[in-house]
């Protein structure tokens, strides 16, 4: 059956004299994994941004499980399980590994300035729960070591890492990753595939932008081929990156 | 001796109060509020006003911290969508209009004449010197704030504030509702200003709007900066310093050539080279870690 | 009576406006809000003092002087201090509060030096004119007279010279600049020699207006800021157009508002701009 999980409809964008996005209209099902991809300026990221909240669109419709979220901002759409990772990445470099982690759950009473003394004993529970949590996770992305540094000690790949595993902590239904192997080592980047995979089938849909094409094309069901602010392919791994545009952007000019 | 100590104690006490105020604001989640003096006013003249048209004086001191966090609310709201420097400007606008206010409205404040005679806690009942009640009032006031704020900054509502410091639109991604914990933070920060202000009414006896003028908001600047900003042990401290510094420069008088304008006006000198130097070389103060407060990313 | 107030706003709005033209193109050029700006209004305001009184050369030549000593020393500061935290790349809001030291220091400076009461230069007292009922003193027409001719220099610098391109330039987008082979340090640099020696004009001919008070520029910091964002943030001409706005404001308010309340307007315009059109009302270069 399918269903879309997220509709965008026709919505642009524009920046003083930068038309960023052109009536750009894409559609994820639910539990699939798109790669988004395209030349530098193609219109990529500031997609993102308008999808999740950080722009605000012109004109168009973005559907999130059939809900109008245009106006919604950002931090409601992380909550209703729209997450994103940042292109540029975003560690909070004063904040120890273990701490940036603690942050993703949802709902945690001790977010509550009243609860940490009303509620106290709820509060202990929640975090106690969630450093297990997160330990488990950063074990699996092989930074359990790393839990008491600082994020702005981490190597630029394991802060990619660390968004990633930051993200899924607030337990999301779909994930934005704004190209998640960049700067990660080939190893790591296979055993990411693998996870992406393993939440696929748990229920987690992606939309991935990455300029790597033989990574994407192993990670993704569909590929949709971004230029000059519009999504002008999709299609199959195979098919896509076999058009000739898309030659034309990786070799001809593009990366 | 012993009273010129309480009375310097009582000033420290006031200060680190009113600095860990401003430490919530910026220390814990980089919020630059160039306004915070303004908060101390309405602190003290609302306590002293009620006071004097006949309320309580427990009530008087609530209204003074209410009215404070509430104007810190109202002054938050229209500049905490935008970016820092616009609260910069914008608090630093505020804090003047309400000097301005209790300058010019006299038929209220009595404009530069000031305020004296009102009631102080517990007054009647002291059978020994006052200001040594006071300083103790002051010290177990200090003390019950900073424990209270140690809590909150050690919770997880405080390591949302650290990540809004850090970095606003990743608190977003992660669903905090960062306008909502801004406003919380100026209210929070606000009401500890307009505490210390009933407090310093109390020490001063008489408070007019000379005594609430920009500087004294960069003096809980200079603490916080010297202390660590993000540390609340290192405002206690640097409140402590602040005080020496004065105590200091002003024994100096004496052996030095300058009067006392200019020695007023050379400790202000100082205090600027110090903000710059700490700001340049030295962000996280005396006591910070490196790596809470290093600059660069 | 409305009239006297529009001719004592313009003259006002005039200095604000050459004040604002500094502000803006720090806050455009190097993205902060530099709050020691207006204590450089004062710095060459005393300066001029300096040669006028003290050392008793002509006004004019005083005044000439005074620009390119306090123009002179913003660029100093960039050596300094900005610069070094460009290296570090430090983030904005440290730089705000350096700029809040660096005004502590020279406010305090000039009380250190020429103590807290005003002064003046030595100047030929001449009559106003009176015109229409309004009375225009002899220093209001210089002041505005002067501020008219620098903000045309300023308009050729920034429209005909390199430099004043590579102003632009830099104002829209630094790191483009850079690459397209501007010496962005240098253009930096003049960029602190034009836009401070224009605040230290802008302090004299305030001075010329009322008096020397080492506090004279702090009166003036919100209106400009007020200016700044007004005409939007890293556009001159919105800086000029916006100090204008600002001057008139202020004394029009006088009709309706008691004048101790003069910079409640400039705030109010300030935080209605931020509430309803942050970018201000001409194309700035920054939201």
């Amino acid at each position: 059956m399918e269903h879309s999980i997220l509709e965008v409809k026709e919505v642009k964008k524009q920046f003083q004299s930068i038309l960023a996005v052109d009536e750009c209209s894409l559609s994820v099902r639910k539990q699939a994994i798109t790669g988004l991809i395209g030349a530098n300026g193609a219109g990529k990221t500031t997609l993102f941004n308008l999808i999740t909240g950080y722009y605000k669109a012109d004109s168009g419709q973005i559907l999130f499980n059939d809900t109008r979220i245009d106006d919604m901002p950002t931090f409601k759409r992380a909550r209703i399980g729209m997450v994103r990772t940042f292109q540029i990445t975003k560690a909070l470099s004063r904040m120890t590994v273990l701490d940036n982690m603690m942050l993703g759950p949802k709902g945690q009473s001790g977010e509550k300035i009243w609860n940490i003394w009303l509620k106290s004993g709820k509060v202990s529970k929640e975090e106690d729960m969630a450093k297990e949590k997160a330990l488990e996770i950063l074990d699996f992305f092989d930074m359990l070591h790393m839990k008491d540094e600082y994020a702005g000690a981490l190597s630029g790949g394991q802060k990619k890492l660390l968004e990633m595993a930051r993200s899924l902590m607030i337990d999301p239904i779909m994930l934005l990753l704004d190209e998640p192997f960049a700067g990660v080592n080939p190893t790591l980047a296979k055993k990411l595939v693998v996870y992406i995979k393993e939440l696929r089938e748990k229920g987690m849909t992606f939309l991935i932008i990455e300029h790597d094409i033989p990574l994407i094309t192993k990670v993704s069901d569909t590929l949709s081929f971004m230029s000059q602010g519009k999504i002008i392919l999709e299609g199959t791994p195979e098919e896509v990156k076999k058009d000739p545009r898309v030659l034309d952007a990786y070799l001809g000019g593009g990366d | 001796m012993i009273e010129y100590l309480v009375a310097i104690g009582l000033i420290i006490g006031i200060f680190a109060i009113f600095a860990l105020g401003l430490n919530l604001e910026w220390g814990f989640t980089g919020l630059i509020n160039f306004g915070h003096v303004g908060f101390l006013a309405i602190g003290a003249y609302t306590t002293v006003l009620l006071n004097q048209g006949g309320f309580p004086l427990w009530i008087s001191m609530v209204a003074g911290v209410v009215l404070a966090g509430f104007f810190g609310m109202l002054v938050g709201i229209p500049t905490l969508k935008l970016k820092a420097d616009y609260l910069a400007i914008v608090t630093i606008g505020f804090s003047e209009i309400v000097r301005l206010i209790l300058l010019n409205e006299d038929w209220l404040t009595r404009g530069p004449m000031g305020l004296h005679g009102f009631d102080r806690p517990f007054e009647a009942v002291i059978p020994f010197d006052y200001n040594y009640f006071l300083f103790l009032f002051t010290f177990v006031s200090l003390a019950v704030i900073y424990i209270l704020l140690e809590q909150l900054v050690h919770s997880p509502w405080g390591r949302v504030l650290k990540s809004i410091r850090e970095d606003e639109d990743v608190a977003s991604a992660l669903g905090k509702n960062v306008f909502s914990y801004k406003i919380q933070v100026l209210i929070l920060g606000s009401a500890i200003a307009g505490f210390a202000g009933a407090l310093l009414a109390f020490d001063l006896q008489y408070i007019n709007p000379r005594n609430f003028i920009p500087m004294e908001t960069f003096y809980a600047w200079i603490i916080v900066v010297l202390g660590g900003s993000g540390n609340n042990k290192g405002i206690i401290v640097g409140a402590f310093m602040l005080q020496f510094f004065y105590s200091g420069t002003r024994f100096l008088q004496d052996f030095v050539p300058f009067d006392s304008t200019q020695m007023s006006s050379l400790r202000i000198m100082i205090i600027g080279l110090l903000l710059v130097v700490f700001m340049m070389y030295k962000p996280q103060g005396l006591l910070g870690k490196k790596e809470e407060l290093g600059l660069g990313r | 009576m409305i009239m006297q107030l529009v001719v004592n706003g313009i003259v006002v709005g005039s200095i604000i406006a050459l004040g604002a033209i500094g502000l803006t193109m720090v806050y455009g050029i190097l993205n902060f809000a530099n709050f020691s700006h207006a204590d450089f209004m004062a710095l060459g305001a005393y300066i001029a003092f300096l040669l006028n009184v003290t050392l008793g050369l002509n006004i004019i030549l005083s005044f000439f002087i005074s620009i390119v000593i306090t123009g002179a020393i913003g660029v100093l500061l960039d050596f300094i201090v900005w610069k070094p935290m460009r290296k570090k790349k430090a983030d904005l809001v440290s730089l705000i509060i350096i700029s809040i030291g660096i005004a502590l220091i020279l406010r305090n400076g000039l009380i250190f030096f020429w103590g807290g009461g005003s002064r003046h230069y030595d100047l030929p007292v001449l009559k106003g004119t009176e015109m229409f009922g309004v009375i225009v003193t002899y220093n209001q027409v210089i002041a505005f007279g002067t501020a008219l001719v620098f903000l045309l220099i300023v308009h050729y610098l920034l429209k005909y010279t390199r430099t004043g391109k590579a102003m632009r330039a830099l104002s829209d987008d630094i790191d483009l600049a850079r690459i397209s082979g501007i010496n962005v340090d240098k253009v930096i640099q003049w960029m602190w020699f034009v836009g401070i020696g224009l605040a230290g004009a802008a302090g004299v001919l305030y001075a010329l207006e009322t008096a020397i008070r080492p506090n004279m520029g702090w009166f003036l910091l919100l209106p400009m800021f007020a200016a700044v964002i007004l005409g939007g943030i890293g556009n001159p001409y919105g800086a000029i157009v916006g100090g204008m706005i600002i001057g008139l404001s202020q004394e029009i308010s006088t009709l309706f508002l008691p004048s101790e309340y003069k910079l409640g307007v400039s705030l109010a315009i300030m935080i209605v701009v931020l509430l309803y059109k942050p970018e201000g009302i001409f194309k700035g270069t920054k939201t």
